[in-house]
């Protein structure tokens, strides 16, 4: 992300609303909506199994719990999709962490500031918040 | 200016080799969409039987034209080097699919004829073997993640505008559904197992739009090279002609 290029093509290139992480944003979203409709496709065919998992869920709060639920049950198939999707989501978090340390490194310096790295930046982390408002919805929230 | 054959070859040798990967695996060998992990032996035994044929000669053909990933890596590398980034970028990415090609074409390849050479062994060795084929298939994706996420890195820092930003993001995509395919290692069946909704058929679904994506790309950036060092020129208009003859070249 080097500064004086990216100014020069910002010059050229800058829209607002970044259409670059926006492609990301659609993208990932289709692939999310796959997964969502395997998991509300396996959950119609199992439902009883399904009620009965989300109603330990509530139970299992806690680092511990959840570390003794993965410790005992990792491999009972209808918990299979709340480690995957949780999982998955915690693997986007990770990445936010680094896109969060460098919307700050670019906010640090005033010289460094380049408005489309943070709106870029701005647009993955709330994706990542968007992607886990429809997870907690499916795996807590849904009757 | 119209030095560009090189890069032709490379390129089409991508698009060949990838619509023949696609029919020698779907079609001849019928080894994708993969069967069901959770066979009996009796039901593997089968399996072999009925693609005996397909697989000899699916698989002899694979073997053949299997070092031409080579000269796809190659190009792909190509972009890496054309990009302002440091060449070790160009480098990883040619070790790690250089890998690549070993499990996720040659070894299953030869497992699978292995197999299909003697179809009268012992059940419970053709179901060894098929284990051990649809897993070393699976066990690229990590190869295929960590490519990625080098591509990824190089589109993000270049400065010569080789590729557009988004690719770069896209790239992330794809390494984010290879590491999706590592709960096959554990699940049997269901939408996890190496045939399952999620292990297999999304991942697949943006594989194929990933490499549809790069090889659009790629004849882009044929197109717009001047072989300089700088920032890569935009092409004058869409879907028009470039230098002279490079369309054409371009079929």
């Amino acid at each position: 992300m080097s500064e004086s290029s990216e100014e020069r093509v910002e010059a050229d290139r800058f829209v607002p609303r970044q259409p670059d992480m926006w492609a990301f944003v659609l993208f990932e979203a289709l692939v999310f909506t796959g997964y969502f409709l395997v998991y509300v496709v396996r959950r119609s065919q199992n439902l009883d199994l399904f009620l009965s998992s989300q109603a330990h869920l509530d139970l299992r709060v806690g680092v511990f719990h959840t570390l003794v639920l993965l410790a005992s049950s990792w491999s009972v198939a209808r918990f299979s999709f709340y480690y995957f999707l949780t999982a998955l989501h915690f693997l986007h978090l990770l990445i936010g962490f680094g896109v969060l340390g460098i919307a700050v490194h670019q906010l640090w310096s005033p010289a460094r500031r380049s408005q489309q790295a943070i709106e870029t930046c701005a647009t993955y982390w709330h994706t990542v918040d968007f992607l886990w408002v429809m997870i907690f919805a499916l795996l807590y929230v849904m009757r | 200016m119209n030095d560009k054959r090189e890069l032709w070859i490379g390129w089409w040798t991508l698009v060949v080799f990838y619509n023949l990967y696609g029919l020698l695996f779907f079609v001849v060998t019928r080894t994708q969409p993969p069967p069901q992990p959770t066979l009996a032996p009796a039901e593997i035994g089968q399996w072999f039987a009925d693609r005996h044929y397909g697989l000899l000669y699916g698989y002899a053909f694979v073997s053949i034209v299997g070092g031409a990933t080579a000269v796809m890596n190659a190009t792909l590398a190509y972009s890496m080097r054309r990009m302002s980034v440091s060449r070790a970028f160009a480098y990883a990415y040619l070790v790690i699919y250089a890998l690549a090609t070993l499990p996720g074409m040659l070894i299953m390849g030869v497992v699978c004829t292995v197999g299909a050479m003697r179809p009268d062994r012992n059940p419970e060795i053709m179901s060894w073997l098929y284990d051990f084929a649809f897993l070393s298939f699976e066990g690229t994706m990590g190869v295929f993640l960590i490519g990625s996420l080098v591509w990824m890195v190089a589109v993000i820092l270049d400065e010569n505008r080789v590729f557009p930003r988004w690719f770069g993001y896209l790239n992330l995509c794809n390494a984010l559904t290879e590491v999706v395919v590592a709960p096959a290692w554990i699940f049997k069946s269901g939408a996890f197992a190496w045939d399952g909704a999620i292990a297999w058929w999304i991942n697949m679904g943006v594989f194929v739009t990933y490499t549809t994506v790069f090889l659009t790309l790629l004849r882009r950036l044929i197109l717009r090279e001047d072989f300089g060092t700088g920032p890569l020129p935009d092409l004058a208009t869409d879907g028009a002609p470039g230098p002279s003859g490079v369309v054409k070249a371009a079929g």
